[in-house]
């Protein structure tokens, strides 16, 4: 199986924000993490290990700072899925 | 009883038995270290430090996520010398610039002379040191030098570290904790009244080591006891927080301590396939603290995880602070729970711990946090200082040798808080039977998932706001203690009427995140004039905290309702 295309990884990352953000609010990739979605931030790293689990990548803790909006989410983990294979 | 020992002492003396600490990293990988190890990591990388240049006193920041880069470049700069100032690590989205500020505050504060730090935090905090005038920033990991001889005499009176936990963001304040007062602490910890530690005892934590409880808590006071300590990633744990529970169970834990969100976490999101695979029953002590212990948090808990062998009597909750290394009281050892029902109208209005008057008052639940340590004193105090019978509820204050020698190159600050020889907590609480309870803070810090927050950091953070009247911003700390809820933070801002008030609400969240990365529970916009001020113009925040609780702000037209998600918590009737 390869690895997901962004578009996948973009769709994937916006289904799993539904599921595990507030209700009522509709994510879009320029959504903002914590100022549009409301994330607090336990709420942050609860999200984090769902990505982790369903891309099945290590997301460090550091990337996080860099990290704004649900593109930018989207962005992270395509790169680190990328070193991740590169690393074999 | 043995007599006091500096921190190398400590290291010296564990690094001849069999402990150690069991480090386990951000992605479950597990380092074991003895002492032995540690002690000969640290020479190394001491002797690295001053063969930079650093000398005898210089304060060495930590900015370190990994326990074991942390440890190692703790104990290296404490064998040098050298006086190491832990320092919070970013963690949050989209906050590098809020992060950024902040660490240069407690840098300059501190006046450092040298960063230490991971990759790759390493190469924006370069540049940020640089600019406040730090010469040294470099990895903890790349530093390599002739290893220390021997460790540097220091005297018991000597700082061991400074630990920055209080004071806003834009004023930080750094606690000097002397090796007197953390070998101190760690024997009252460690000792009969305390833990009773044993070399039988294993202890288990994922605080952080940046944060008091889990530097002294569970590093240094296994350290000091000589046991075998397995130090998990909070991030780990965070991320996943079962792994903190199979940790205890794989290496038979008999101690850990967190704070009451912990136990929550583990509640919501622990699964029951998990659960089944877990044995709980070799914890003796889980240890409370760091924030308000929540009755029905733990009472919760340790229903769900009894058929996992959870003894509910291992719940041990303490009552602490920085400005007191840590410890001020536990509650006594294998002892049930215990809670105290008081009214609440009599706490506030007669300032005694009273019971309810009948079924129809609510009852606030107060935890017992136990008794002060020997050697320590304990005492509630009125508003000019003096002594208060017993249920009578006034502010905490405690004397002895774990009290702080004061706040880093901050005299008035140390004299406001340490007044003849007490230690002025801040905070509220009554005595019975010679036992704790706390029931509230005069300080208007809000604690949110044990960090601490500062109203007038939030406040600054809005107040330039267009669309918010100038200086009218107030940010309250509601629920928590006794209620059976989680505290919750409430904004209320007086609107100068231009913008409607959906679009207020939205950039006063976004301004609290992006300045301190706090998400707040709601933001209640009222019209002008409705925050009220004393005569030398301070906010009246405790009427305006009795009026939100009372109701006084909802269904007004100014405020219109949040997004569903946040609508105000009622508050669950206790049986």
């Amino acid at each position: 199986m390869g690895d997901p295309t962004r578009d996948e990884i973009a769709r994937d990352t916006l289904a799993i924000l539904k599921r595990v953000g507030r209700p009522g609010i509709e994510p879009t990739l320029q959504s903002e993490l914590l100022a549009d979605l409301e994330f607090d931030s336990i709420q942050v790293i609860e999200l984090v290990a769902e990505l982790e689990d369903h891309f099945n990548v290590s997301i460090p803790l550091n990337e996080l700072p860099r990290i704004k909006t649900v593109a930018d989410m989207a962005e992270a983990l395509a790169r680190l899925m990328q070193e991740a294979r590169s690393a074999g | 009883m043995t007599a006091a020992r500096t921190l190398p002492q400590m290291l010296a003396d564990a690094a001849r038995g069999n402990g150690g600490f069991r480090f386990l990293s951000e992605s479950g990988e597990e380092r074991p270290r003895s002492y032995a190890e540690l002690r000969d990591a640290a020479a190394g990388l001491g002797g690295a430090l001053r063969a930079r240049g650093l000398r005898r006193g210089d304060r060495v920041a930590l900015v370190i996520q990994e326990p074991e880069g942390f440890m190692t470049a703790f104990l290296g700069a404490s064998l040098a010398g050298l006086v190491p100032v832990p320092v919070c690590p970013p963690s949050s989205f989209g906050a590098q610039e809020a992060y950024l500020a902040t660490t240069e505050h407690v840098l300059q504060a501190a006046r450092v002379a040298a960063v230490l730090t991971a990759e790759p935090l390493d190469v924006v905090l370069r540049d940020r040191a640089r600019k406040v005038g730090v010469p040294l920033v470099c990895r903890w990991d790349e530093l390599t030098g002739p290893a220390l001889a021997g460790f540097e005499p220091v005297s018991l009176s000597e700082p061991a570290f400074l630990q920055f936990t209080s004071g806003s963001t834009a004023q930080p304040k750094g606690v000097v904790l002397t090796h007197a007062t953390l070998a101190a602490n760690t024997s009252a910890i460690g000792g009969p009244d305390g833990l009773g530690l044993s070399a039988a005892d294993f202890g288990v934590s994922w605080l952080p080591l940046h944060h008091d409880m889990g530097l002294i808590g569970m590093a240094l006071s296994s350290l000091a006891a000589g046991i075998t300590t397995a130090i998990m990633s909070p991030v780990l744990f965070l991320k996943r927080p079962t792994e903190w529970l199979k940790a205890i169970h794989r290496f038979r834990g008999t101690i850990t301590f967190a704070p009451s969100f912990a136990y929550d976490l583990c509640l919501r999101r622990v699964k029951p396939a998990d659960l089944e695979l877990l044995d709980l029953s070799c914890l003796r002590i889980a240890g409370c603290g760091a924030e308000p212990v929540r009755a029905d948090t733990l009472e919760a808990f340790a229903k769900a995880f009894a058929p996992a062998g959870f003894q509910p009597h291992a719940f041990m909750p303490c009552y602490g602070m920085a400005e007191h290394t840590l410890a001020i009281t536990f509650a006594r050892l294998g002892t049930p729970l215990q809670v105290d029902q008081i009214s609440s109208e009599a706490l506030v209005v007669r300032r005694r711990a009273a019971p309810p008057r009948g079924p129809h008052e609510r009852a606030l639940r107060i935890v017992n946090c136990g008794r002060p340590f020997p050697g320590h004193e304990v005492r509630i105090v009125d508003e000019e200082g003096l002594p208060l019978p017993e249920r009578a509820v006034g502010e905490i204050v405690a004397r002895g040798p774990s009290v702080m020698v004061g706040y880093f190159e901050q005299p008035e600050a140390s004299a406001r808080t340490l007044r003849d020889g007490w230690l002025h907590t801040g905070d509220e609480g009554y005595l019975s039977h010679g036992e704790l309870y706390v029931c509230g803070r005069q300080k208007d810090i809000v604690i949110v998932n044990g960090r601490n927050f500062y109203p007038e950091d939030l406040e600054w953070a809005v107040g330039e706001l267009s669309g918010v009247r100038s200086g009218n911003v107030v940010a309250l700390g509601v629920g928590g203690l006794g209620s059976g809820e989680r505290e919750r933070v409430v904004v209320v801002v007086e609107s100068k009427g231009k913008l409607p008030g959906s679009e207020l609400t939205l950039e006063v969240r976004r301004r609290i995140v992006d300045s301190v990365g706090l998400q707040v529970d709601e933001v209640v916009v009222v019209p002008p004039g409705t925050v009220q001020r004393t005569s030398s113009g301070k906010v009246k925040r405790s009427l305006l905290k009795s009026q939100y609780e009372s109701g006084h702000f909802r269904g007004r037209p100014a405020a219109p309702a949040e997004p569903a998600a946040q609508p105000p918590v009622p508050r669950e009737a206790l049986p």
